[in-house]
């Protein structure tokens, strides 16, 4: 256990390092720097290098046809076309690039009871159209309440026109608890853009004690003008079965459900209010901890997103 | 040591280093250019932004040379740390000499060093040239490249000009392409600002119905496709020349003259729909190619296509009007007889309908595409408002007012004391001159908004839309140029059949930003092998919602629109509009690796490019089909590997 907490927190780390590293070439390269350049440069050899330890072996078989191929061109082309595909490969120029995506979003919440949430979270993707890292963080603290984070690590691999299939890893850390704060969970999903335009991601997370839960995200714009924009969206969560000290109650565990209103000053700069309902059925008894009931009620608040 | 200095100095400078040895006692005459690529400032919209300059000029120069000529043309590359390349678009050439690179041994110009490009010219035409790395045509490096028939004389008597101008149209964006295609990737609709709201759909409801509402719009969300998107990229100012409206290109004539205007549309990702108003066009030639004289009121020129065009102006003073086809704005030039006084300012005309995607752009699913083509009205001419009287005229709106010619709308006698708030500037009108405001009545016209009517800034936005790609609102009774027009103008000198076909699927997935030949990006694809001296059929099937320019380099294809084999035109850039299949005949009779795309930058970025290679293949290795004689025609696709077909 201690191992894999180890790996896991290491792993959160070196990306954790990745993002601010991505972060700082992003705004330096905003400046148009030139040492922007070297930053970024070095992230994608990163990259690069992270890929092709997950790539199977269809690249590989793909490159050696093309070689194959060239060297029967050669026959009529002559020396030099070898020269020039030893050097660099100009086709990466066209489809292989590797890009990124970055998504920062700050959301004050308020309940019924006038209680205030700060919920932020934070997205990396970065990597090329058939691979992809997604860094996922979301943080929640509610006002007298100690915060709760949850940070994931997802390798991504394009296997439909608009689906990812996404594995990886999840650490959340809950300071409310006196034991176990730290938990870590495999995740297994679906991204993608469903028909309809629904932005969905679904993951299924296995963790100890029997942790088995599935998770549902799906949202969808529907444009007021071009700026404004609606954006009904459904949260939920499923726990087939939990044994941990601190074991939720199984069944569908909690679900929450929105309309977000945004105002998109730019593509980058995007304050939103959001108005939603969300149920939980909550805790189950345990030597740990008591039952608690279900609960149910309306939440708003404004937050305000950033994408580059 | 010195020279390297010399040289810094001299780009500094931004000395255009253009030097032409011309020998005429030569057997060929050589054309030797210099040419240097920069990095330097420009200032196009207001904001300073830096660019890619060649010999210090934005775009890059014209180049001029006469069949038959050696060409010589010496290529620096001043780039701090970026390698570039040019390739010469539509010449026909040795492969090394065609500028891409990864193509036939050439891999691009490093920082600070020069290529040598040496090739005879063997053809006359308009063409043009531009960067084959990166984004960097988008950046600047693109220019004319005119080859004039051998001793300047004229193909055939009808070609005989006064004047020869190059016209030459491109997108300028204040975003590097780098920010562009990365925002691209960020969120495909990131540059999509004419997207239907739930207004939108209201409206069809209250006008279809629930039951055709929905059936139209399942079918795009089920395929996730935008029906508005005709462009990827906005937010261009386009460029005549290098000039924008404001500035204002002009081409001088004289009474009676014949000119000539090359057209090039040199844009990175924007198509042109180009009239000039009361004057009749003749086309003489189709990508550099002539091609029998067509008279036509307008034509359609896909991004990287050439047209030329002879007038005879009558008149003295003539605008070109070149507008995107998403609406977005004009790139406006003058013709002007240089006898008369020169107007300054241009008028911006209004902007014509932006048309709309239907079921038939989406690709074999509908069928049932609506034609409302013939909604917007063609004649306002003689519409008076000379009886109205109003004591109180605010907040009057013209705002949905959509007419191609108004002509001869009278507002003389309008009499109102307080017009504060009218607003016109919304009119849609292709035609506002000789709109007489000039008798209007009025005591307090403080606010009256008709700035717009002459102002060359802003467009007159057009909120109507028609129905289809390929609908440009050509005014009834006018005649836009169709491929189905052009013929060669001498015959055609390989009349076979095509023995063998190549399927080229044009496809992508707009939400992602990924755009595929055969199903395949450039980095994943094989390349496409054809045999020396063969006759094929390319034929470009168009999956996507999207109109592709496919171009090919180093050959003309001779495009099959409908006139006999000895008349088909040759084309090295063809437009497919979305979901249609187009097919052209090709004769592979020059050796090499030439690259085949997409001529919108963003989408060859993308992955939506190949190579074609022509080489003594044998049989069985090739990526063509056999055609079938006779037999029932076996309509499968070649997916660009290797189909032994023996």
């Amino acid at each position: 256990m201690q191992i894999i907490n180890l790996f896991s927190k290491s792993v959160l780390a070196s990306s954790l390092l990745m993002l601010s590293g991505m972060a700082l070439a992003h705004e330096g390269h905003q400046m148009q720097s030139d040492a922007s350049i070297a930053t970024e440069s070095t992230v994608v050899t990163d990259h690069s290098s992270m890929d092709h330890s997950k790539m199977n072996q269809l690249d590989e078989q793909s490159n050696a046809v093309d070689h194959t191929q060239h060297q029967a061109l050669t026959t009529t082309m002559g020396e030099e076309s070898i020269a020039s595909h030893s050097t660099h490969d100009h086709r990466k120029e066209h489809g292989a690039q590797v890009y990124q995506r970055v998504t920062i979003d700050n959301a004050w919440m308020l309940d019924e009871d006038g209680k205030g949430t700060l919920d932020s979270s934070l997205e990396l993707r970065i990597g090329t159209d058939e691979n992809k890292l997604f860094i996922k963080g979301s943080s929640s603290k509610a006002e007298s309440d100690k915060i709760e984070y949850d940070l994931s690590a997802l390798y991504s691999r394009n296997i439909a026109d608009f689906w990812d299939v996404q594995a990886g890893v999840r650490y959340s850390d809950n300071p409310e608890r006196t034991t176990d704060q730290e938990r870590v969970d495999a995740a297994l999903g679906l991204h993608g853009l469903a028909q309809y335009f629904f932005e969905t991601d679904a993951y299924l997370y296995f963790g100890q004690d029997s942790r088995v839960a599935f998770s549902l995200e799906t949202e969808r714009d529907l444009l007021l003008t071009q700026k404004l924009i609606l954006k009904p969206y459904l949260d939920l969560n499923v726990v087939f079965s939990d044994d941990s000290r601190y074991a939720q109650k199984t069944g569908l565990n909690s679900i929450k459900t929105g309309l977000e209103t945004r105002y998109e000053i730019t593509k980058k700069v995007m304050p939103y209010v959001s108005v939603a309902y969300a149920y939980s059925k909550g805790n189950k008894e345990t030597a740990w901890q008591t039952a608690t009931d279900s609960e149910s009620g309306w939440l708003y608040g404004a937050g305000l997103r950033f994408r580059f | 040591m010195f020279i390297q200095l010399s040289q810094k100095r001299l780009a500094q400078s931004l000395i255009a280093t253009l030097c032409l040895v011309s020998s005429t006692w030569g057997i060929a005459a050589i054309k030797e250019y210099q040419l240097s690529i920069d990095e330097g400032i420009v200032n196009v919209t207001g904001k300073p932004v830096k660019r890619i300059t060649v010999n210090g000029q934005f775009p890059a120069p014209l180049l001029e040379f006469e069949e038959g000529d050696e060409a010589v043309i010496r290529v620096k590359n001043n780039l701090k740390n970026q390698d570039s390349s040019i390739h010469w678009h539509g010449l026909l050439l040795p492969g090394i000499m065609d500028g891409v690179p990864g193509f036939n041994g050439y891999n691009g110009i490093k920082p600070n060093e020069e290529f040598v490009y040496k090739f005879k010219v063997r053809q006359s035409g308009t063409y043009w040239y531009h960067a084959h790395s990166k984004g960097q045509e988008q950046d600047g490096l693109y220019g004319s490249l005119v080859i004039y028939p051998k001793d300047k004389k004229p193909l055939a008597a009808h070609e005989r000009t006064d004047r020869d101008y190059v016209v030459m149209l491109s997108d300028f964006h204040e975003q590097t392409s780098d920010q562009i295609q990365k925002n691209l990737k960020i969120s495909a609709e990131y540059y999509q600002n004419l997207r239907e709201t739930l207004g939108d759909v209201w409206k069809q409801l209250q006008r279809d119905g629930l039951k055709a509402t929905w059936s139209d719009r399942k079918m795009w969300n089920q395929m996730r496709m935008l029906k508005t998107d005709m462009s990827d990229v906005t937010g261009y100012t386009f460029l005549v020349n290098g000039k924008t409206p404001e500035q204002n290109w002009t081409g001088l004539f004289k009474p009676n003259e014949k000119v000539r205007l090359r057209f090039v549309n040199a844009s990175a990702m924007s198509f042109f729909d180009v009239r000039i108003p009361q004057l009749k066009m003749t086309v003489v030639s189709a990508d550099g190619q002539p091609v029998k004289p067509v008279n036509v009121d307008e034509f359609r020129i896909g991004t990287a296509e050439t047209y030329d065009v002879i007038v005879e102006p009558k008149t003295s003073h003539y605008q070109i009007e070149a507008e995107s086809i998403d609406r977005s704005g004009f790139a406006i030039g003058t013709l002007h007889n240089e006898l008369t006084a020169k107007s300054a300012a241009i008028h911006m005309p209004a902007a014509r309908p932006r048309a709309v995607l239907t079921m038939d752009d989406m690709g074999g699913h509908g069928g049932g595409g609506m034609d409302h083509s013939k909604m917007s009205m063609g004649d306002m001419s003689g519409m008076d408002h000379s009886k109205m009287n109003a004591n109180d005229m605010q907040g009057m709106d013209h705002s949905k007012m959509s007419a191609n010619d108004m002509q001869g709308m009278d507002h003389s006698k309008m009499n109102a004391n307080d017009m504060q708030g009218m607003d016109h500037s919304k009119m849609n009108a292709n035609d506002m001159q000789g709109m007489d405001h000039s008798k209007m009545n009025a005591n307090d016209t403080q606010a009256m908004d008709h700035s717009q009517h002459n102002s060359s800034s802003a467009v007159q936005k057009n909120d109507q839309a028609v129905y289809g790609w390929a609908n440009a609102s050509t005014p009834q009774g006018d005649k836009a140029l169709q491929y189905s027009d052009l013929k060669s103008l001498t015959p055609q000198p390989d009349t076979r059949d095509a023995t063998s076909e190549l399927v080229i699927r044009l496809g992508g997935t707009m939400e992602r930003y990924v755009w595929t030949i055969n199903g395949k990006k450039f980095s994943d694809a094989e390349p496409l092998k054809v045999k020396y001296g063969e006759r094929i059929r390319i034929k470009f099937i168009n999956d996507s919602m999207m109109a592709h320019p496919m171009h090919l380099h180093g050959m003309f294809m001779q495009l099959e629109n409908g006139q006999p084999a000895v008349d088909m035109p040759n084309k090295h850039t063809i437009v497919v509009p979305p979901a249609k299949t187009v097919t052209a005949l090709l004769t592979a009779d020059e050796l090499g690796e030439w690259a085949i795309h997409c001529h919108l930058l963003y989408h060859m970025s993308a992955g939506m490019m190949n190579k074609l290679i022509v080489a003594n293949v044998s049989e069985g290795k090739v990526s063509t089909q056999p055609v079938q004689t006779s037999n029932t025609t076996q309509k499968t696709e070649v997916k660009g590997d290797e189909h032994a077909n023996h």
